[in-house]
């Protein structure tokens, strides 16, 4: 049967929903939520074939959770897994937040602003539902953290994919082009971590062949992310927190010598990295990664000479070589 | 918030419903023009919500819905006045939890925040994160994490001229490869992933223009005070470089897998989908500063085709950059 023949709107329907299921402490049975909840019992009642019912029960959970809305699900112990008899309930302990914790106006300000953080991409849809749930405290903001837009970037496709896995807790396959290499190799991890370092995302993973935990970088996985069902190593505590200082240590530990023309635009970019030193017109350069590095000097053309150290420069000459014979 | 121009699907609409009840009761009354402003909907959406709410209840013990279990409005005061106040609610009293999702989502953002200089000083980031931390729904909440890249020399003089209202001098190198001075009045400062801008008027081209922070140099406060700029805040759009009529169309190639790697760098939409191997592309350019900067930043995988001069501009781009190698 199509949607348009149901009576009750959908988001009647759902709202009812939750608050039978909020309202019930030992939770409904499939039976009774189809002949009881406003909605469900009209169409019924309408005479909708059974089945339909059913399939559009299955959706609304789906789109319950997906809200990020604690819908449990228990099968009665006497009963040996008849899913006719499983009790669905909400939690109000686990819907509403604890009673011991309020945000100041200042808070929610500045919940608000790390929300717009996200209202690009990937990340948007939930960025947008706390930002309704922030809209529900009756609080005056009147701090507007204004002149500041902050907006980092999710529109790596793998991003969502790695984000289930990890929440799931589940290993993941993909294509990964190594910096450097011309061909991809096929990689199967248990992702632990995002992490955005330099402005580019990161995954930390457990890699299975290699025993290792490994970063690659999501702009290189050149195939789509598949999710498997086998699960994944655990993540130790703090491992994000962990993977970024390991990131920023290699960062602080590399060190190029360069030197750029004064004046030019390669020099207010080189002397704007972070922790760049400057020793006349020779700058001391950190990167975290050789080949991805050398790229980005690449960009900068005639404005910049590579000095040390010897890998780099000669990916230098091989870049640039590469770029103008492939162009007379 | 639902932007005004897209139809508000059911989600929107559900989550509205879910905010609206501990608003209301936060606040005690509300008139229907001060919900729509919270929440970012029409006030025909905030009246429709009402009277779903109003009538909306769970089943009781008989399995009907009675009077008790139904919430109920002040109805003479929403006739009269259109102002809402609950006499009775069912299930839903208090503010929900943020999902594990949610919640990482404005960790990062919050962790990010941090970072910058104008936050990084402030307790209260910290004080947040704490409570959102407690206050979140089951799941791995910190496993996303962004380090920052804020240099702060020109940040902490542009935001000064933000707050106080003045304009800032300074040496600008454009994507043309041309440095100037330029006196801009800042309006907005964004960040997109590592990159910092700033949307500003400019007094010598009298126009709204983006500059990149680090392609800036000696950036001091100016004296003078900002024009009063409102009507153009208004106008800034979401898009940082908009497409110009007066852009040179470039044919370039290069192979389906480099593409997510250059993604960013092209126009949404660019990308046709299930191409051919090798792909090829065309791509406006403002002018062959930035398609030389854009090719370079890709040796190996992104060749120019046509026109032969655009060829030409990047042969002539690495040739001149090689030689500084090639005569030391």
């Amino acid at each position: 049967m199509s949607a348009s023949a149901q009576l009750v709107n959908p988001e009647d329907r759902l709202f009812h929903l939750i608050l039978a299921l909020m309202s019930s402490s030992h939770g409904l049975n499939k039976d009774q939520i189809l002949s009881t909840v406003r909605g469900y019992r009209e169409d019924t009642e309408a005479g909708m074939a059974r089945e339909s019912i059913e399939r559009r029960f299955e959706r609304d959970k789906d789109a319950l959770r997906s809200l990020g809305i604690p819908l449990e699900a228990t099968i009665p112990p006497e009963d040996d897994g008849n899913n006719k008899n499983t009790l669905y309930r909400i939690p109000k302990g686990a819907y509403d937040l604890p009673e011991d914790i309020e945000f100041t106006a200042r808070d929610i300000a500045l919940l608000n602003l790390s929300a717009a953080v996200w209202r690009e991409g990937t990340l948007s849809k939930d960025a947008q539902i706390a930002r309704m749930k922030l809209a529900s405290f009756g609080i005056t903001v009147d701090e507007p953290l204004v002149g500041f837009a902050p907006v980092i970037s999710t529109r790596d496709p793998a991003l969502q994919a790695l984000r289930d896995a990890i929440e799931r807790g589940v290993r993941v396959r993909f294509d990964y082009l190594k910096p450097g290499d011309a061909d991809s190799s096929k990689r199967e991890v248990s992702p632990l971590a995002l992490v955005n370092h330099e402005g580019r995302w990161h995954i930390y993973c457990h890699e299975a062949s290699s025993d290792k935990f490994k970063t690659f970088l999501l702009r290189r996985i050149v195939s789509a992310v598949r999710i498997l069902e086998s699960p994944g190593v655990e993540a130790a505590p703090g491992v994000a927190s962990q993977a970024l200082a390991d990131l920023e240590k290699l960062y602080l530990s590399q060190v190029a010598l360069v030197e750029v023309t004064g004046g030019s635009d390669a020099w207010s970019v080189l002397t704007q990295r972070r922790d760049t030193r400057v020793e006349g017109t020779r700058l001391h350069v950190h990167y975290t990664d050789q080949d991805i590095f050398a790229e980005e000097l690449c960009s900068l053309g005639e404005e910049v000479l590579v000095l040390e150290p010897p890998p780099l420069r000669e990916a230098m000459i091989a870049h640039l070589s590469a770029l103008r014979d492939a162009h007379v | 918030m639902s932007s005004a121009s897209r139809r508000p699907s059911t989600t929107d609409n559900l989550l509205l419903l879910l905010a609206l009840v501990p608003y209301v009761l936060d606040r005690g009354e509300v008139p229907v023009a001060q919900a729509a402003e919270q929440f970012g909907r029409s006030e025909d959406d905030i009246v429709k919500a009402i009277e779903l709410i109003a009538c909306a209840g769970i089943p009781g013990d008989s399995l009907a819905y009675s009077h008790l279990d139904l919430f109920d409005i002040d109805w003479d005061l929403w006739e009269e006045q259109r102002v809402i106040t609950f006499w009775n609610t069912v299930a839903i009293d208090h503010q929900p939890r943020f999902s594990a999702r949610e919640a990482s989502a404005l960790l990062a953002g919050l962790q990010y925040l941090a970072t910058h200089p104008s936050y990084s000083h402030r307790s209260d980031i910290d004080e947040v994160m704490t409570k959102l931390r407690a206050g979140a729904g089951a799941g791995p909440a910190d496993r996303i994490v962004v380090g920052g890249e804020a240099v702060e020399t020109h940040l902490v003089v542009l935001e000064e001229a933000l707050s106080t209202q003045r304009a800032v001098t300074m040496t600008y190198h454009n994507k043309r490869g041309e440095s100037g001075e330029r006196t801009i009045d800042p309006l907005l400062i964004e960040t997109r992933d590592a990159q910092w801008y700033v949307r500003g008027w400019c007094h010598t081209r009298q126009a709204l223009r983006t500059f990149r922070v680090n392609h800036m140099e000696a950036v001091s406060l100016s004296e003078l005070e900002q024009d009063d700029h409102s009507s153009l805040i208004e106008d800034i759009s979401t898009e940082l470089f908009s497409p110009s009529p007066d852009d040179i169309t470039v044919t370039i190639e290069c192979s389906a897998s480099s593409v997510p790697l250059i993604a960013d760098y092209l126009p949404r939409g660019v990308i046709p989908p299930g191409a051919v191997d090798p792909l090829r592309l065309e791509i406006p350019f403002a002018h062959y500063g930035s398609l030389t900067r854009f090719v370079a930043a890709h040796p190996g995988r992104v060749r120019v085709v046509a026109p032969p001069s655009a060829r030409e501009a990047v042969a002539h781009f690495a040739g001149n950059a090689l030689a500084r190698y090639e005569t030391r």
